[in-house]
């Protein structure tokens, strides 16, 4: 699923390219840093791993500076946003699941879950309220019946599982 | 060795017997392992008071079909979603998907059924007659051996995986150092954990995977209104039993293919800690290397699903040999199977196979039956499955979304691997939209902790020197093949002198 490379008006843009690249330095110095005052035994894997890691991204970033030099190439970060229409759906998806988690120990699985599912779903405008409700309820009808019910796990119980519970 | 064909015919009527055992465990293991999140080690954790209480033979023939299923059931998800079930399945993803996105989800489906059945059922017979010999790899593989196949794996992932090579070794490294995240092996002390209690025990597994691919490939699907193409919908939506029999016809002509990638899963089983996931892209690799059409690789070829799916169903009895043979499991599933057979009083290790035959044979002979009981449980099924391509995105995400966050908490059951998951998420977005492949990244996170551990012990030997990594014969023919493996895809793609032939 690697994307090929996006293009602005025939110019190769490598921008994004660089931001893993950026995270992984910014990690592995951390790492060195987490690791310095340690035996060696205790740095020896991170030391080979990160120095390789570094090299490589040496190596990387001097390909892309003569890309951008060379041949002229941009370094926005537009790879990582287009297509412009699924923005915001996706910065929705992941603003809907940090609240999901969030919310989970006062709204409890199930109705959590509900909240998530039928959520999105109105975000991405995906069929009728109908259609929401009932995708919305079997699958958190299905997840309390199987993380609750039959295997009894440690997810926070809320309204409903409490009101099941006093009922059954 | 203590048996005949009269012994093995016993064994094989014995295990057909056990069919209302055999069965209910596959399709259990075959939804374990398509859902993100499960597999087989926590399921026999949970069922472990069903298999304590069955005796030992009955719990054994459990144990292994669940086992074989979920390996199977792990490349469901991972054609029809882009989200592997298991690490195994992993490189199922790179032509299965795309053969989805094709339309041709369906034949996909019943590419990776028939290669992980026929793959697995070869495998476990031949496991039977060679369990001697295969037995003595556990003794030729040392730490320094492990150090190199582990690097090989990681290196042939990169070079597979990425469209460019460069790319796919950073985020492999780059996973390598993630899942060096925790307490050193050796004093416990806290490396690169942020100030997070449950980061000590290194990088979970479950909500990496999660994150890495369900949650990034939601926010990836939000870019198309279904999986399949628009130009393939109507094909798609036409599917009928015509698409199983096509597909069944493309498994009996690659099926030289499933013999000898599944002898790669076997082979590559047998080293303790190796795993599916270095398997299947072992073998994906080599199926290429020795493709007439290597280019077609990656963009839906029925090989590229057929090579990963035999090699990952091919580590299943691999695993089990140096557990039964030695007392030593080779993977985590087979270390809850150790568990059972040692409350059941059974002494794993060469003994087992003077004393109890039909028990250390049997395993592998119930494994081969399982699978036949496989394919009849679940081909009829993939016309129905592929059906999931259809559904619009809109509803897709929310429920993928919704099912893999829980998922991330079902393992250690910490609201903590959600966060995690959703980090992982958005690295693998990040990934996914730069070309760094999300696989490199999840192979290493899985690898890192294993590596880190043959590392030092074989630094340890060697008091600090790092030539001992170049000190052992097997472990520098790996070296020159690991150079050998990043050299090749350049000397392939320099122009050919001669006219191209037929792509087919």
């Amino acid at each position: 699923m690697a994307n090929p490379a996006p293009r602005d008006g025939g110019r190769e843009i490598v921008g994004g390219d660089l931001v893993l690249p950026g995270l992984a330095v910014a990690f592995t110095a951390y790492f060195f840093y987490s690791v310095w005052d340690l035996s060696w035994e205790a740095k020896a894997n991170a030391t080979i791993i990160g120095v390789t890691l570094l090299v490589l991204i040496g190596i990387f970033v001097i390909r892309t500076t003569l890309k951008v030099m060379r041949d002229g190439a941009g370094i926005g970060l537009e790879s990582l946003f287009e297509p412009r229409s699924a923005l915001g759906p996706r910065l929705s998806v992941v603003a809907f699941t940090a609240l999901f988690v969030v919310a989970l120990p006062w709204l409890g699985l199930t109705l959590g879950l509900f909240a998530l599912v039928a959520g999105l779903m109105l975000v991405l405008r995906a069929g009728s309220w109908r259609a929401v409700v009932a995708t919305s309820a079997t699958v958190s009808m299905a997840a309390y019946l199987l993380f609750i019910a039959l295997l009894n796990s440690r997810l926070p119980r809320g309204p409903i599982e409490k009101l099941l519970a006093a009922l059954f | 060795m203590g048996w005949d064909a009269g012994f093995l015919a016993e064994l094989v009527a014995t295990s057909f017997g056990y069919w209302w055992i055999i069965i209910p465990a596959v399709l259990v293991g075959i939804v374990v392992g398509a859902v993100p999140g499960f597999n087989a080690q926590n399921t026999l954790i949970i069922l472990l008071p069903l298999t304590l209480t069955l005796d030992v033979e009955k719990a054994l023939v459990f144990m292994v079909s669940l086992y074989c299923a979920t390996h199977l059931g792990g490349g469901i998800p991972a054609i029809l979603v882009n989200i592997p079930g298991t690490g195994g399945a992993a490189a199922t993803t790179l032509d299965g998907y795309q053969m989805a996105r094709k339309g041709q989800a369906q034949q996909a489906l019943v590419l990776c059924f028939t290669s992980s059945v026929f793959g697995g059922l070869i495998t476990s017979i031949a496991t039977v007659a060679l369990l001697p010999w295969l037995a003595q790899m556990g003794y030729v593989m040392r730490s320094v051996e492990m150090v190199v196949i582990m690097l090989f794996g990681l290196t042939l992932i990169a070079v597979i995986a990425a469209r460019d090579t460069l790319k796919g070794l950073i985020a492999g490294l780059f996973g390598l150092l993630i899942g060096a995240i925790g307490t050193d092996h050796i004093y416990n002390t806290p490396r690169a954990t942020f100030g997070f209690l449950e980061l000590l025990d290194g990088v979970p597994l479950v909500p990496a995977l999660i994150g890495l691919f369900a949650i990034s490939e939601a926010l990836v699907m939000l870019e198309e209104e279904t999986i399949v193409k628009r130009d393939n919908q109507a094909r798609a939506a036409q599917a009928s039993w015509r698409e199983t029999v096509e597909g069944l016809k493309w498994s009996l002509k690659g099926w030289w293919q499933i013999v000898w990638t599944g002898f790669i899963g076997l082979i590559i089983g047998v080293i303790p800690g190796a795993g599916a996931s270095i398997a299947s892209f072992v073998a994906y690799q080599q199926s290429r290397m020795f493709s007439k059409t290597p280019e077609l690789y990656g963009t839906g070829h029925p090989a590229g699903v057929l090579a990963p799916e035999s090699a990952n169903n091919g580590v299943t009895s691999g695993t089990l040999v140096p557990l039964m043979a030695i007392g030593v499991p080779g993977g985590s599933t087979a270390a809850v199977m150790m568990i059972v057979l040692q409350y059941h009083g059974v002494v794993l290790g060469p003994r087992l196979f003077v004393e109890s035959p039909s028990l250390a044979y049997g395993v592998f002979v119930a494994m081969a039956v399982s699978y036949v009981f496989m394919i009849f449980t679940i081909l009829p099924l993939a016309r129905y499955m592929a059906r999931v391509t259809l559904v619009p995105t809109g509803i897709l995400v929310p429920i993928i979304v919704a099912c893999t966050i829980v998922g991330a908490f079902a393992d250690r059951e910490y609201l903590f691997d959600m966060w995690l998951a959703l980090v992982f998420g958005v690295l693998g977005y990040i990934a996914r939209k730069t070309g760094y492949h999300v696989t490199a990244l999840l192979i290493g996170i899985i690898i890192g902790p294993l590596f880190e551990q043959y590392l030092v012990r074989a630094l340890r030997i060697s008091q600090g020197d790092l030539s001992i990594l170049f000190s052992s014969t097997i472990g520098n023919v790996l070296w020159g093949l690991l150079v050998l493996s990043l050299i090749l895809p350049y000397l392939r793609r320099r122009p050919k002198p001669v006219s191209e032939e037929s792509t087919g």
